[in-house]
């Protein structure tokens, strides 16, 4: 259900809406980043003005405080995603950046000639150019299991590719095209089964996931990034299993991460801050955590309900649209949908749907190979979030039928 | 902020994009120029027919935006019949003024007016300045629509 006074409450959270004139914008760009509600910025602005010091440094108070408050806001990451101690969570500017650490350091530490990686047709280009770049340093080879014309990963690919014994198994928790959402669990499972790392790419769709409780999961890594999850950009986490973070090599080398150090010889710290070479980004750990603050207190099904009746009415409205075609769309996308209109480019239809003061996102989405294998060089994608109602959707169908006025009207061939 | 995007496709930009001049492929020995634009998904060679140094005819294939469209289709009438070496030495002055950075040069042709908006459109500038990076990219052989 659509619940009008449930959004209008969501959007008097967000400065956006409320700094903004009528009608509200109609921001449908939310798979490439949220936007950020009050309580983050206020919790920005805090770190700024109130935390002085720098973390795990001084014996001054300053920076006691400090490094309480960044520890702090790691505690509130491993909480919300269920890990076993705090210290699996390393911060990292984003999600690209943990699957660069995760994919380098295994090819550093564990890569031989003859390795196998598996990921899928579907990755995010952050999953897949780390991957062939390790293999390609070790002398390894990566497997794609290809997808089907739905969409979907093709799990004869995959489970044959997995037959073959690849030594990681990487995967997209959800689609940044489509939207669909893989069997992660499943997939977790055979993967370990098969003695594979199992590496979760959850940059997208964990805004709408029920909690990955990854202590007693089947995941080894999994990946996401703060400014997806209505959080600051410039933050983001690797989660490990604590018995990998022995053999993850340190990306970085420097102040913070060593225990001792001699003139020949340096011994590094302890996981996590092994891992966190030099100053890291505290006042964006702090808006990080307030933000999942911020979701934890929203209820997770109304948040569930709402996406998918969104989702629905989005996908319906749509397909009813001429010259308009949905690609990959499921019943249970994760509030993302794929579409093309018909002889006009897709960053065209986004230039009209922005005079229409509403934001999509139109091109190649980072998906390359996935937006090829589906048949398209190029695609339009509108995504929803908490704030978005039906009043967006159509505000979206303004600039697509205006943008089709203007280029097929008088041209017709 | 509320541009209008008939700003953006002026009239000659919309003309141009609708019905392509000198699009589709070109006779195989022509010498073939490449670029795109790896976030659209933009990709286009641009085909020239070289006489010595002059460019005796021009085509282009490939896909993308009306912007990048219309920009090659612009580009293949301004370059029939130049020095291909006067344009590869102004390519750069070209996507300078695109990025807002520079007036318009009183000695270029007044059809690259048609592309006076985009500087309002900074995420649309790489769309007209494709055909222009092309002309500094010359591909060894085909001249096949890219893939
Ligand atoms: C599936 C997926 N993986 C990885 C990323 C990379 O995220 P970031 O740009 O925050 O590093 C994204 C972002 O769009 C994504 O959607």
């Amino acid at each position: 259900m659509i619940d009008a006074q449930w959004i209008a409450a969501r959007r008097a959270e967000f400065p956006f809406f409320t700094d903004s004139g009528q009608p509200p914008p109609a921001y449908l760009d939310n798979a490439a980043t949220t936007l950020r509600p009050r309580v983050v910025a206020t919790a920005l602005a805090r770190a700024c003005t109130d935390l002085t010091g720098n973390v795990h440094r001084a014996t001054h108070h300053w920076s006691e405080e400090t490094t309480m408050a960044y520890e702090a806001a790691r505690a509130a990451v491993a909480r919300w995603l269920g890990a076993a101690e705090p210290a699996e969570v390393l911060f990292t500017r984003n999600a690209t950046e943990s699957l660069n650490w995760v994919a380098t350091g295994w090819g550093q530490a564990r890569g031989q000639p003859g390795a196998r990686v598996l990921v899928t047709a579907q990755e995010h280009h952050s999953n897949l150019l780390p991957w062939r770049a390790a293999l390609q340093r070790c002398g390894g080879a990566c497997l794609v299991a290809g997808v089907q014309p739905d969409g979907r990963v093709d799990p004869d690919q995959w489970h044959a590719a997995l037959a073959q014994q690849p030594q990681v198994v990487a995967f997209p928790l959800v689609s940044n095209v489509t939207g669909i959402v893989n069997p992660v669990a499943e997939w977790a499972r055979a993967a370990r089964a098969a003695g594979a790392l199992v590496v979760l790419d959850a940059a997208q769709g964990l805004i709408h996931h029920p909690p990955l409780a990854l202590a007693a999961s089947d995941f080894d890594f999994v990946v996401g990034s703060g400014h997806k999850l209505f959080g600051p950009p410039g933050i983001g986490f690797l989660w490990a299993r604590r018995a990998h973070l022995n053999w993850l090599p340190p990306p970085l080398l420097g102040g913070e991460m060593v225990a001792t150090v001699t003139a020949t010889t340096a011994q590094w710290s302890e996981p996590p801050w092994r891992f966190e070479a030099g100053t890291p980004n505290i006042i964006g750990a702090l808006g990080f955590a307030a933000a999942l603050d911020y979701l934890r207190g929203l209820d997770r099904d109304q948040r569930t309900n709402h996406l998918r009746a969104l989702t629905q009415y989005a996908q319906t409205a749509l397909a009813a649209e001429p010259g308009v075609r949905l690609v990959g769309a499921r019943p249970e996308s994760a509030g993302i949908l794929a579409f093309t209109v018909e002889g006009i480019h897709p960053h065209d239809v986004a230039q009209f749907a922005d005079a229409e003061n509403v934001a999509i996102r139109a091109g190649r989405l980072c998906a390359q190979p996935y937006i090829e294998a589906l048949g398209h060089e190029s695609l339009c994608r509108a995504s929803f979030q908490v704030y978005n109602d039906e009043s967006d959707i159509q505000r979206l169908l303004v600039g697509i039928r205006r943008a089709r006025a203007f280029f097929l009207a008088e041209h017709k061939p | 902020m509320t541009r209008n995007p008939t700003d953006l496709y002026h009239s000659l930009i919309r003309d141009q994009a609708c019905a392509p001049r000198n699009f589709g492929p070109a006779p195989p020995d022509w010498r073939v120029f490449h670029a795109e634009n790896p976030a659209c998904g933009d990709a286009f060679n641009l085909a020239l027919d070289l006489d010595g140094g002059r460019i005796r005819a021009a085509r282009f294939n490939g896909r993308g935006c009306a912007v990048s469209t219309a920009a090659f289709s612009v580009a293949t009438e301004l370059l029939t019949g130049e020095m291909l070496e006067d344009w590869q030495t102004r390519t750069e002055a070209i996507q300078r003024w695109l990025a807002g950075l520079t007036p318009f040069h009183p000695q270029w042709p007044d059809a690259l007016r048609a592309f006076e908006a985009v500087r309002q459109f900074p995420s649309r500038v790489h769309c007209a300045a494709l055909p222009w990076q092309a002309l500094l990219k010359p591909q060894p052989g085909h001249t096949e629509a890219p893939s």
